[in-house]
């Protein structure tokens, strides 16, 4: 079994997404870290189509509650949902330009953050508050870099439809 | 296909998190998180030193004069503060044995270690730091910085440690009024710190300053650890719930101190 070079560039991608989500912030601007080892999960979801699935969400959410340190388990639910959004309405996030995927994107964001909420107020009793919210614009900023490197990478077998 | 990967996935991650959530399977300490974990935050920590080696290098000659002399000025508040504190400490020496008491329990040494990272997730309030036990740390080892309490080690690699901040929901201390001496439980519940469970007639005022008590055998005793900031009464309750502001500079600190204030568990001679 060979395997495909992407898979290398996809295993980077998470190790250099979880790096910068260990990255320092000075206080004030902690809570713009963006999410970004849900964006490199959605990432891989656009770049190619049909071959990211729970494997990656079961990777990435571990690795995420890991650097985190929340309960282990709560981002893989929310990366195994999104992974299955994804999969289910896959033809919304085939969209081309930049603003037409943004919404979706934008969409899971609020789903992803809406439920970590959730769980922080009911697992430890503790409400984040709005500051919190500011990983959404955060997240949301990064996303034309990623675009822009979707152009880069030879999407398959998919490409030709 | 799709809905039965979904079901399954769900399913496992719901086991996973209501058994690290109720067991606490998954202890930060264990090596192989470490494994994990560390490398990532060393990484991070490393790109970040160099972002600020930069920085420095290229600071103009201008700021660090000024630098220079405002850390003289505090050197040289510090040392008469210092001195003040050596001549006071000799009295209260003298007094304790006049009134046939024991010496207080000082820390025996302490050691400055750098903040490596910060984190103030919702869930988790933690400091990383650049001691390890190679140091000599130890898990439930109390760390201050120059105003108070800030935490305690709550795991302990090599070269880092993890520190659990005071304000974390998972973690209590025993705390005594400087004022009327009284004792509380201080709950972390992630801003600040909570008494809860006060009676409804004790004698506690917004503005009340707390003190480690030294008896929950973490922390040395006489360090601060907040002040009261709010008082709430529910009527119907025999309880009342005070909110403390921590005294530590918990999120701001670039250096803590670490204190070795008992000798760890099982382990001897290390600790002097």
């Amino acid at each position: 079994m060979r395997i495909e070079p992407w898979r290398f560039y996809q295993a980077l991608s998470l190790l250099a997404a979880a790096v910068l989500s260990a990255w320092p912030l000075p206080d004030l601007y902690a809570p713009w870290q963006p999410q970004w080892i849900l964006m490199i999960l959605i990432f891989w979801l656009v770049a190619q189509p049909g071959k990211v699935g729970f494997g990656m969400a079961w990777t990435a959410g571990l690795l995420s509650d890991l650097v985190a340190g929340s309960w282990i388990g709560i981002h893989v639910l929310s990366y195994c949902l999104i992974v299955f959004l994804c999969l289910r309405f896959y033809p919304v996030l085939q969209l081309s330009s930049i603003l037409q995927k943004l919404f979706p994107v934008g969409l899971l964001l609020v789903l992803h953050l809406g439920y970590l909420q959730l769980f922080s107020i009911f697992l430890s009793d503790v409400n984040p508050g709005l500051p919190y919210w500011a990983s959404l614009p955060a997240s949301l900023l990064v996303w034309p870099g990623l675009h822009y490197l979707l152009k880069k990478i030879p999407s398959g077998e998919t490409e030709s439809i | 296909m799709l809905w039965r990967k979904l079901i399954i996935s769900l399913v496992l991650a719901v086991i996973l998190v209501s058994t690290d959530y109720r067991y606490a399977v998954v202890d930060r300490a264990t090596p192989l998180v470490d494994l994990i974990v560390q490398p990532i935050i060393a990484a991070a920590g490393l790109s970040q030193g160099f972002f600020s080696w930069i920085h420095t290098h290229y600071r103009g000659v201008e700021e660090l004069v000024e630098e220079n002399r405002m850390l003289r000025k505090q050197v040289l508040e510090d040392v008469f503060w210092a001195q003040s504190i050596g001549a006071l400490e000799a009295e209260n020496r003298r007094l304790r044995t006049l009134a046939q008491l024991e010496a207080p329990a000082h820390s025996q040494r302490v050691l400055v270690a750098e903040v490596t990272k910060i984190n103030t997730s919702a869930f988790r309030q933690t400091l990383t730091i650049n001691r390890g036990t190679r140091d000599g740390t130890y898990v439930g080892q109390p760390v201050l910085d120059e105003r108070g309490v800030v935490g305690q080690i709550a795991a302990t690699s090599l070269f880092q440690s993890t520190v659990l901040l005071i304000t974390d929901v998972s973690h209590a201390l025993l705390v005594r009024n400087a004022r009327t001496d009284d004792r509380y439980l201080a709950h972390g519940n992630g801003q600040g710190l909570t008494l809860r469970y006060v009676p409804r007639h004790n004698d506690l005022k917004p503005g009340d300053i707390l003190l480690s008590s030294g008896l929950d055998d973490t922390y040395p005793e006489q360090h601060l650890v907040g002040k009261v900031t709010q008082i709430t009464v529910q009527p119907g309750r025999d309880f009342l719930e005070a909110d403390v502001q921590a005294e530590a500079q918990l999120h701001r600190n670039r250096e803590v101190l670490l204190a070795w204030h008992r000798k760890p568990a099982g382990e001897a001679g290390d600790a002097d």
